[in-house]
């Protein structure tokens, strides 16, 4: 079928909007010192803070999936007025500022903070260390899995759950035999998200984990302290960023055709 | 093998739903759409509570309006229209899912998978992916996955519809040799599923079970509108009248009383005619004792070699099948005055 056309003067905005997204990019890649590159890349305090964020991100990629994935799972099969708080608050951390959800993280789980008195009570210090940097994080990070889980969840709509209980299969059978591997893809390109999410956090890790070189210090806050005392290294680490994102997101658009083909 | 008995109702659907399905035996459901038929399935599968009553198989409870088993542990297999293979595993391994979730290790499991995949035909087709697989292949491969768990019941839910001819014809006869002595439940719009799968049939209309037999009793002298549809028998309402069935308009039809159900004076009754045995005329004929009907063409329907002439005979439908020749001879076409003409000896008058 040939569909009707859409206006030709479209495409001078669409242009524009192209420009708007590359040249920033482009300008900084033909920016970035290529000669001695590598040796940006390689100072001590870029080193410690790419095994930072490396860690951090794992950490909390896998703290989104353990306590995520069963989130998306409730809220999918639920309805009604606590499952719609359930959902607000679990899409909130997308459209909230950082810096507030740092600020909220300190107030409840600050060493002064009420909870935070607490676990410091039972030996668990968070705000200011590595911990500190996972929980904000998970943070801010989770909802993109929960909300990707939870959308396809959703659409699955050909009664597999229902063909496998009356095979005798048991809800935890189901989920580990039928549901989980159904959605596998949807939960890796969510986790994808979730873990480009979680390399991009700068505000909330600042407010509530600090910047301490080799601790709390991640990619982003590294880029941010020497912008201005060393603009190349900053610079070099802003591509391998940029570089990380691009793989994560053709990575999450190769999984979203994989799925769209097996349905 | 276990009796199903079901006499449960369901408030929010309408539904008092009263139907006893003996061990071995596949019972077909027919019904209007909306009548109740897959609330009927469901409240057997456990996906539907019953607000009143029971729903029973063998000797266990398995619901009530206190409690419901789970599915999964009622041993109840439910084959629908959507094969719904799982697209993540293998046919083989689909079939396997069963034996595997009742506990099974893998290499067990799968034996009697392709003992089940052998009992349909598929055993070639065991290492494909579900999507490589005709609609009809899906759903022999639906079949054997559901007799691989040992269900007490198995359940279908239209399960030829939306197959080609040839599939379908290839399913029915692996649907009764397969289902033939378990205890089974069958919905379906198709009356060869009836004669080829079914060995009783239950009508069910506005949520209630109206009707139950054996089929090909009940196909032979349809007593209900419905049941008369499937089996493509003519019924025409009326009142006994000296052994004749009186309809409206004053017509009489003659025929041969029913040997069960007989026909009595002055009370109502049904008159069955086979759309065979009704020929038309634009004069009305003599001859032999037959019933010569006033009628007035509705609808031609080509069907193959024949044509089904929907005739309206004082205010009722009654269908007749002519080759397109007479249909052409005669020059038939819809609001065409006729005479509708059936012999005696082939109408059957029932009471009601």
């Amino acid at each position: 079928m040939i569909r009707p056309p859409l206006p030709r003067w479209l495409a001078v905005p669409a242009v524009v909007a192209t420009a708007f997204l590359a040249v920033p990019l482009l300008a900084m890649v033909v920016r970035v010192p290529w000669s001695w590159f590598l040796a940006l890349l390689t100072t001590t305090s870029a080193v410690d803070a790419f095994w930072l964020s490396l860690r951090t991100c794992t950490a909390s990629t896998l703290l989104c999936l353990v306590l995520g994935l069963p989130l998306a799972m409730v809220l999918a099969r639920s309805h009604g007025r606590l499952a719609t708080v359930g959902r607000v608050l679990a899409t909130l951390p997308m459209v909230l500022p950082p810096v507030v959800a740092g600020l909220a993280l300190l107030v409840a789980l600050g060493r002064r903070a009420w909870l935070g008195s607490r676990l410091s009570l039972l030996g668990v210090d968070l705000a200011f260390t590595t911990g500190a940097v996972v929980v904000a994080q998970t943070f801010v990070a989770m909802p993109y899995l929960v909300v990707a889980v939870e959308g396809a969840l959703r659409v699955a709509q050909d009664d597999f759950d229902v063909v496998a209980a009356t095979l005798g299969a048991s809800p935890t059978t189901v989920l580990w035999r039928v549901t989980l591997p159904l959605t596998a893809p949807a939960i890796a390109s969510g986790a994808a998200l979730a873990f480009a999410r979680a390399l991009g956090e700068f505000g909330a890790t600042l407010t509530f984990a600090g910047s301490l070189q080799g601790t709390t210090r991640t990619l982003p806050l590294e880029v941010y302290l020497i912008r201005e005392s060393d603009t190349d290294a900053a610079l070099a680490l802003s591509v391998v960023l940029v570089a990380v994102a691009v793989v994560l997101v053709a990575v999450t658009a190769a999984l979203g055709r994989s799925w769209g083909t097996r349905r | 093998m276990s009796a199903i008995v079901v006499a449960a109702s369901v408030a929010g659907r309408g539904a008092v739903l009263d139907l006893s399905v003996p061990a071995g035996s596949v019972t077909a459901v027919v019904g209007p759409n909306g009548a109740g038929k897959t609330s009927l399935l469901h409240l057997v599968a456990g996906l539907l509570a019953p607000t009143d009553g029971e729903v029973r198989v063998g000797d266990e409870i398995l619901s009530n309006p206190r409690r419901v088993v789970p599915t999964h542990l009622r041993r109840v297999a439910l084959l629908t229209q959507r094969s719904a293979l799982f697209p993540h595993l293998s046919v083989l391994d689909n079939v396997a899912f069963a034996p595997q979730a009742a506990g099974a290790r893998r290499e067990a499991a799968r034996e009697r998978a392709m003992t089940e995949l052998r009992g349909v035909g598929c055993e070639a087709l065991a290492g494909r992916a579900a999507h490589q697989l005709s609609g009809g292949q899906a759903q022999r491969v639906a079949i054997a996955r559901a007799l691989a768990g040992d269900p007490l019941v198995v359940l279908l839910d239209e399960p030829t519809a939306g197959l080609d001819v040839a599939s379908a014809a290839e399913l029915r006869t692996v649907l009764a040799e397969r289902l033939r002595g378990r205890t089974s439940l069958l919905v379906t719009h198709e009356a060869l599923d009836l004669w080829t799968i079914a060995d009783r049939v239950a009508v069910v209309e506005g949520g209630r079970v109206v009707e139950t037999g054996v089929t090909d009793e009940l196909l032979a002298r349809p007593t209900s509108p419905f049941l008369a549809h499937l089996s493509g028998i003519t019924l025409l309402t009326g009142v006994g009248r000296d052994g004749e069935l009186e309809i409206a308009g004053g017509l009489r039809i003659q025929g041969l009383s029913d040997a069960v159900q007989p026909l009595h004076d002055a009370r109502p009754g049904l008159a069955g005619i086979p759309p065979e045995a009704v020929s038309l005329h634009l004069e009305p004929p003599g001859g032999s004792p037959r019933n010569v009907l006033p009628a007035v063409v509705k609808v031609l329907e080509p069907r193959g070699p024949v044509v089904r002439v929907r005739l309206d005979v004082a205010g009722q439908q009654v269908a007749a099948d002519v080759t397109s020749r007479s249909v052409a001879r005669l020059g038939l076409a819809p609001g065409t005055a006729v005479w509708a003409v059936v012999k005696a000896v082939q109408v059957r008058l029932y009471g009601r």
